[in-house]
């Protein structure tokens, strides 16, 4: 991967000067940088599953892309392993077969794995005894340092193997922890294209300035540092969030009754994900829902809510994945409820997140 | 069509000399596309009646962005087409409609250029919560690729389900490596 370069290092054209040679590959650099950004991609099909054995799946075929050399198809093909630290966007997705039979008590279970522990486990039970094809998909936030790697796995209790697919992704969103304060601008507010071929002052220090902003996009992320009871009483509750895994641009307060809140640091297009996991329970149902006051557009907020049951045999999760175009310092909250036998604790690895994509 | 300018098509700075209005403009234009990369954010306003036990294709009456010219509502309502090559996030959310008939499920199922892709959900029916799945993958994808989105709502009748709204279709560009070498 091309890694950025400070142009200061290079040429700071403090007045009217004429920039080396260096300053301009220098640019183009940061600009390939900027497109090539840590990133693999993989896809396989028709996976046998065998029964009731959790089993990682490998992506000997390598990836559709892969900017920082994070799979090798030939060793330890079933790793996507960051080789620059940051914050990733990942996202993992299966397919069962729609032969397979829909009796009660069959589940199928995703989960993602770092450094070889799950963190994520996304289920879905059979539905009301028809044979469909059953689909999960797990997308989250998961702060990586250099070798950390990322693995798929998956589990199915039908009686039998099952042939699957799969797709497994990683994004380099920016730094775990991006500084904040770099002012982008147009540098046509600077210098007014077309009036000679000199730069003029403060025209290098915003090119510089831009590619800081570029790199530095505002992001929040938000974890818990202990569990959350939920009554079972049918009612919506907010999650609530205790630790701030990554909030450089202020998004989020720690202070209750605020800490349920996101409030987006600026206008513009942003991805918002979310993920529950539930304690160990085996009846009634759960549900997530997220919504935001968003008054960007005439159209009302998007508002989802995801029903989900309990497989019982483990903790259940769901995930959610959304973009909206949003106002800066609107407000976005997720709920849950569940209708279980007992009252039930989230747990600490929920996350609700947001990463800011463009104006 | 893509608003990328591939920097050394403007100028290739081999030596010491003064900066080019054609290359600052380049540069000016980069930037623009790195802070807004390609991207599309469509959305159904008002709910869809659509026939039940098949698979229905979305239409998306409502654009909240299309930087890249990726949605065209007379032609094609149906898709969102890239014109920018190169690894896009997609993620789609949807919301059924209420039915007194809950016993056959919902299904969504993502399609790219007519086939099937392997991004899908099935959610059961309700009487009484608007309950809708989402979903969020990456796919490498070149110019002229679409995706669509089909449902299948599921009846023991023959009478129209509702798909209800507001609910959206999102893409954006994160990566393309191929870009440099466009003219």
């Amino acid at each position: 991967m091309t890694l950025p370069v400070d142009l200061d290092l290079i040429h700071n054209p403090a007045a009217l000067t004429v920039p080396p040679r260096a300053w301009g590959e220098a640019i183009r650099s940061n600009f390939e940088a900027r497109l090539g950004e840590p990133i693999a991609e993989m896809a396989r099909f028709t996976v046998s599953v065998p029964n009731n054995t959790a089993t990682v799946i490998g992506f000997p075929g390598g990836a559709s892309l892969d900017t920082d050399n994070m799979q090798d198809p030939a060793i330890n093909n079933d790793q996507i392993t960051a080789q620059t630290a940051g914050m990733y966007l990942v996202s993992a997705a299966v397919i069962f077969p729609e032969s397979t039979p829909g009796t009660a008590g069959y589940y199928w279970s995703l989960r993602l794995q770092l450094n070889g522990v799950d963190i994520l486990p996304i289920n879905q039970p059979s539905i009301s005894g028809l044979s469909r094809r059953l689909g999960l998909n797990v997308v989250r936030f998961v702060p990586m340092n250099a070798g950390d790697y990322l693995r798929l796995s998956v589990l199915q209790n039908t009686g039998a193997s099952r042939t699957a697919s799969f797709r497994f992704s990683a994004w380099r969103v920016g730094p775990i922890t991006p500084t904040t304060g770099f002012a982008y601008a147009d540098l046509d507010t600077i210098q007014q294209l077309g009036f000679g071929d000199v730069a003029e002052p403060g025209l290098g220090d915003q090119i510089r300035t831009n590619f800081q902003s570029l790199a530095n996009r505002p992001i929040c992320v938000l974890g818990k540092s202990g569990t959350q009871n939920i009554p079972n009483d049918g009612t919506f509750y907010d999650a609530t969030w205790t630790t701030e895994v990554s909030d450089a641009f202020g998004m989020h307060s720690l202070v209750a009754p605020d800490n349920d809140t996101i409030q987006l640091a600026r206008s513009g297009l942003w991805l918002v994900v979310g993920n529950i996991v539930w304690a160990t329970e085996s009846t009634g149902t759960r549900s997530l829902r997220f919504y935001t006051n968003s008054t960007f557009t005439s159209i009302d907020p998007f508002f989802f809510e995801t029903l989900t049951f309990a497989p019982g045999a483990e903790n259940h999760g769901a995930s959610f994945a959304m973009m909206i175009r949003s106002k800066q310092a609107e407000a976005m909250v997720m709920q849950v409820r569940q209708t279980s036998a007992v009252s039930l604790n989230l747990q600490t690895n929920c996350q609700l997140g947001v990463v800011w994509l463009g104006e | 069509m893509s608003r990328y300018v591939p920097l050394t098509h403007l100028h290739d700075p081999s030596v010491d000399r003064f900066v080019p209005r054609e290359w600052m403009a380049g540069i000016n234009r980069l930037f623009r596309f790195n802070r807004n990369m390609p991207s599309c954010l469509v959305a159904v306003t008002e709910p869809i009646s659509m026939a039940p036990n098949i698979f229905n294709t979305i239409p998306w009456d409502s654009v909240l962005l299309d930087t890249d010219g990726m949605f065209d509502p007379q032609t094609s309502p149906t898709q969102l087409t890239v014109r920018t090559p190169g690894l896009w996030w997609a993620t789609w959310g949807i919301v059924y409609g209420l039915t007194s008939d809950t016993t056959l499920p919902r299904e969504t199922r993502c399609f790219r250029n007519r086939q099937e892709e392997m991004i899908q959900a099935v959610n059961e029916a309700s009487n009484d919560r608007f309950y809708g799945p989402t979903r969020g993958f990456m796919a490498y994808l070149e110019d002229g690729e679409f995706l669509e989105l089909d449902v299948w709502l599921g009846s023991s009748g023959t009478s129209n389900e509702e798909v209800s709204a507001p609910f959206f279709f999102g893409m954006y560009l994160l990566a393309s490596p191929t870009l440099e070498a466009q003219p």
